[in-house]
Order: C-alpha cells, then sequence, then structure tokens
C-alpha cells in the first residue's frame, strides 16, 4: 500500500541519512511490541571517527590506543514509548581482556544550572570469542522528549542517544544495537474534558488521548456523545486529523 | 595488563545526546522534537567536535559548522526553534540555522537554503543557557519549490549550528523543534461524486482517498452519511497504520 508518499520519501530519507548519521525511529503503528535497529553506519565517534569493514561492522581505528574509543548515535521513539530490552551486536576475537559497553542514555537540557545526565541501560560482555548478541534483561523506560529524568522537579526537555565504548584491540567490532519499544496510550487528565465522559467512563482514557492530541473537540456543548454511531464522513475527520494526512510527493 | 578507558570511561553515566527524526506522536497539536548534540556531525571532516563530559558538544579552537538531519511527516508546520547551549565567553557564538538542501536532478542544485525566520544565535551567556526564535511558520515538506523559481524539487533538511569559539566554554546541547501536523488541502476536482467541495469533510475525505486508505463506498461515491460498522472501522484503521508487522 502507499502510504503518505512513502516510498519516495524513504528515498529522500535514505538520500538525507547518507549525508548525516542518524538514528531513524521505527515507524509501525498499536500498542504491540515492535524493534528498532540502529545499526553501526548511524554512530558517529565522539574521540575517532570509526571505519568500517566489509562485515558491515564499525571497527576503532587506532585499536592500540589506550583511550578507548567512544561512538554514539542519537536515538528517537515517539512519545511515550516504552523501551523493555536493548542488545547489543559484537564482534570480540581478541585473546585479552578488553572493554565493549553499548548503553543508552538520556540528557537533560537546560536554561540554566547544572546538566543532568543519566545512564538507563547497557550490556558489558565478556570475551566472547566471535559475533554474538548481548541482551539486557526486560526494562521498561517510558521515553519521552519532556521528562524529570533526576526525579527532581520540573520537568525538562531531554534528549537520548545510545552509546557505545571500545577499548581492546583489532578484532573488537560492533554490528548495531537492537530496541524492543511499545507504544502507549497517555495517562488520562484528572478531571474530564467532557461531561458525557466521566473519569470512570468505560472509554475515559481513549477519549482524553484523543481530545488531548486535538484529534476531536468532541460534538459540542462540552460532550463528546461517546455512544453516538459514526458516519464514514466523519470517521475521515477523526482519521485524516490523527494522522495529518496526506502531502502529496 | 588491565587498560584504563580514562576520562572516556565515565561513560554511560555520561550521556548526553539526541535525535535525529521526526517525533511520532500524532494529532493536530503542538509537539515538541529534540535534537540532542550527538546527531551533529561537523561539516569538515578533519574538525569534527567532542561531547564534553556533560554530554554538550565542543569545538574549541576553529570556526567549525555542525550539522543534523531533520526530518518531520511531509506537510508539519514548524513554529519555534530553541537553542539550548553554554557559553563562558564574551564574543563567542553559536548561529543556528534550518536549512533547505536542495537535492540534484533535473536542472542544477541550488544547494543550501536558509529558512527564513528559523535562525537563532547563542551569545555570551557566562553558563548554561538557552535561546529561542520568534514564532514562524515553515511547512516541511520532501518536495516544495525552496529556491523559488517555481519548480518544486527534492528537499532534504537540517540544521547547521555555526560555531564561533574564543574558547572552550562554547558547547552545544542540542535543539529543540516545536511543530504540529497538518492535513494536506484538497485538490481542486473532489474524488467523490457525493462529496462536493462544499462537503464540511471534503478535506479530511479527499485526504484519506490520497492516502490510499479508502476507495470509496462504490460508484464512485464515499457515502460520508452512511454510519460505520465496527467491521469497516477495523478496514480503515489498519489500512491507515499498516498494521500489523511480526518481528
Amino acid at each position: 500500500m502507499r502510504f503518505g508518499g512513502t516510498r519516495f520519501g524513504c528515498a529522500v530519507l535514505r538520500l538525507a541519512l547518507a549525508l548525516f548519521p542518524a538514528a531513524l525511529a521505527a515507524q509501525s503503528y498499536g500498542p504491540g511490541d515492535q524493534v528498532l535497529t540502529v545499526g553501526a553506519a548511524s554512530f558517529h565517534g565522539e574521540n575517532r571517527q570509526p571505519i568500517f569493514e566489509s562485515d558491515g561492522y564499525l571497527y576503532d581505528p587506532d585499536p592500540s590506543n589506550q583511550n578507548g574509543a567512544v561512538y554514539e548515535a542519537p536515538l528517537r521513539l515517539p512519545d511515550g514509548a516504552v523501551i523493555t530490552q536493548l542488545c547489543g551486536y559484537l564482534r570480540n576475537e581478541e585473546p585479552s581482556p578488553s572493554v565493549t559497553l553499548v548503553g543508552m542514555a538520556a540528557i537533560k537540557l537546560i536554561a540554566d544550572g547544572a546538566p543532568v545526565y543519566q545512564s538507563i541501560a547497557f550490556v558489558n560482555p565478556s570475551f566472547n570469542n566471535g559475533y554474538q548478541e548481548f541482551c539486557t534483561d526486560p526494562f521498561a523506560y517510558p521515553f519521552h522528549d519532556d521528562k524529570d529524568i533526576d526525579f527532581n522537579p520540573p520537568i525538562e526537555h531531554v534528549s537520548h542517544r545510545l552509546r557505545l565504548i571500545m577499548l581492546g584491540g583489532a578484532t573488537i567490532g560492533f554490528g548495531g544495537v537492537r530496541l524492543i519499544w511499545h507504544r502507549q496510550v497517555s495517562d488520562p487528565p484528572s478531571q474530564a474534558t467532557f461531561a458525557d465522559v466521566p473519569t470512570d467512563a468505560l472509554f475515559f482514557p481513549f477519549v482524553e488521548a484523543l481530545a488531548a492530541s486535538q484529534i476531536t473537540g468532541g460534538c459540542g456543548n462540552g460532550n463528546f456523545c461517546p455512544n453516538a454511531p459514526l458516519t464514514r464522513g466523519q470517521m475521515a475527520v477523526f482519521l485524516a486529523k490523527a494522522l495529518g494526512l496526506h502531502w502529496a510527493n | 595488563m588491565r587498560r584504563s578507558i580514562g576520562p572516556l570511561g565515565v561513560a554511560l553515566a555520561v550521556l548526553a545526546c539526541a535525535g535525529t527524526l521526526a517525533a511520532q506522536s500524532y494529532g493536530t497539536g503542538d509537539q515538541g522534537t529534540v535534537i540532542g548534540a550527538a546527531a551533529f556531525v561537523s561539516q569538515d571532516p578533519n574538525r569534527y567536535g567532542s561531547l564534553g563530559s556533560d554530554g554538550y558538544l565542543y569545538q574549541p579552537n576553529y570556526l567549525t559548522t555542525f550539522s543534523a538531519p531533520v526530518v518531520l511527516p511531509d506537510g508539519a508546520a514548524i513554529t519555534q526553534i530553541c537553542l539550548y547551549s553554554t557559553n563562558g565567553k564574551d564574543g563567542s557564538t553559536i548561529q543556528l540555522q534550518l536549512e533547505a538542501v536542495k537535492l540534484g536532478g533535473s536542472g542544477a542544485p541550488v544547494g543550501v537554503v536558509a529558512i527564513p525566520g528559523a535562525s537563532v544565535t547563542a551569545t555570551y551567556a557566562n553558563g548554561y543557557d538557552s535561546v529561542c526564535t520568534a514564532p514562524f511558520s515553515y511547512t516541511f515538506h520532501d518536495y516544495a519549490d525552496v529556491d523559488g523559481d517555481q519548480e518544486a524539487e527534492r528537499v532534504a533538511h537540517r540544521l547547521s549550528a555555526a560555531f564561533t569559539p574564543l574558547d572552550g566554554s562554547l558547547g552545544l546541547g542540542g535543539v529543540r523543534i516545536v511543530w504540529h501536523r497538518q492535513i494536506s488541502p484538497p485538490p481542486a476536482a473532489p474524488s467523490f461524486g457525493d462529496v462536493p467541495a462544499a462537503n464540511p469533510f471534503f478535506q479530511h475525505i479527499e485526504a484519506l482517498a490520497a492516502s490510499g486508505i479508502t476507495g470509496g463506498c462504490g460508484g464512485g461515491n464515499y457515502c460520508p452519511n452512511a454510519s460505520l460498522t465496527r467491521g469497516q472501522m477495523a478496514v480503515f484503521l489498519s489500512k491507515a497504520l499498516g498494521l500489523h508487522w511480526p518481528f
């Protein structure tokens, strides 16, 4: 199905990504589990730029350097997405101890004061003698652009990134990161927006989510008319507003 | 002998950074998308920056411009951009500009077009600070006439941050874009016989048709006043969202 000019949009996107390393958010819908794979090509260097070998993996160009190499990639997910697992794909054929650390972190953007940052999850595997996948235990981290990550109000704007640290030899490589996540419907407010959809109504959180997203303004007079039948015309308004349809390419 | 990963190992606790892509919340309300420092890449491969322990991007020695890709849903209206930075030296600046990059095709590329109003400069602040543009409106398209020659072209967008550092205290934390989705304007000629341009639902029904979500109810009509069954609702939703692919 052609949806919103996606095919050509993707071609443009690929061009843009060829110019700039970038982590794309997955774009499947619904509240079920889905996967976001952020490949090695999305990562760029903090202290030295990576090289990519014929296996598609990322390598440190100066593996004997005693200062480990640090690479990172931006991470974006829909507001409210819950990340439940992180897996790193690594190669390690070094005979001696070495370090590979793959993780996810958040930082507060601040207008004043000291910055606040927080590690969210990481895997730190030992020597594995080859290519291997390493995953965290399941966890639950809700992704928000506006979040109180240091449990010290108020809420601030937050950015997220994936982070890779490598140290130890020429056969330490990095293939990418795989995140498991799912969408959530936002928590409802304490006060009901519509008189006929009170807080104890069956559909309360869902109707409130639509109103907060400006997908509906109700049926007039402060009501939503939750039990009124829907016409195909009204359905078109709901869907088009919800998805911001449709711009020709 | 175990080697130390040094200050870089402070690591995971040290984070910072960022997004590149479009936020993917829905609806037509305002949303804020954060593009963090890690999304920015130097335009000069020999002068890339480094991320400090505060997660901010620093380049203390050279005039350097860093760019980050911006991808938003087609038709998204960008209304404000805020720059988060730190600056401890009077005279150091970061100039941030939203840019459209015309991609070559037929006709000569014009290169980079600065989006009017989508620019802000961070000056001396004696520390961490944020500064925002005045509200403006720029509609994001992958295909648009950005150079004013009356012909649409394929366009990539980016944020460019030009560092003018006088010392090492100049850093970029990230950028926050405020934007909202829009429904596309309807075509001149209606697609369905029973949904003329005067129909209050005209624009929305045309948007569904153009997106391939509906083909109408048959006979060149859409049946806008027919009630919807739960079964039809399932078709609309699964087509609209492209549901569901297992992994």
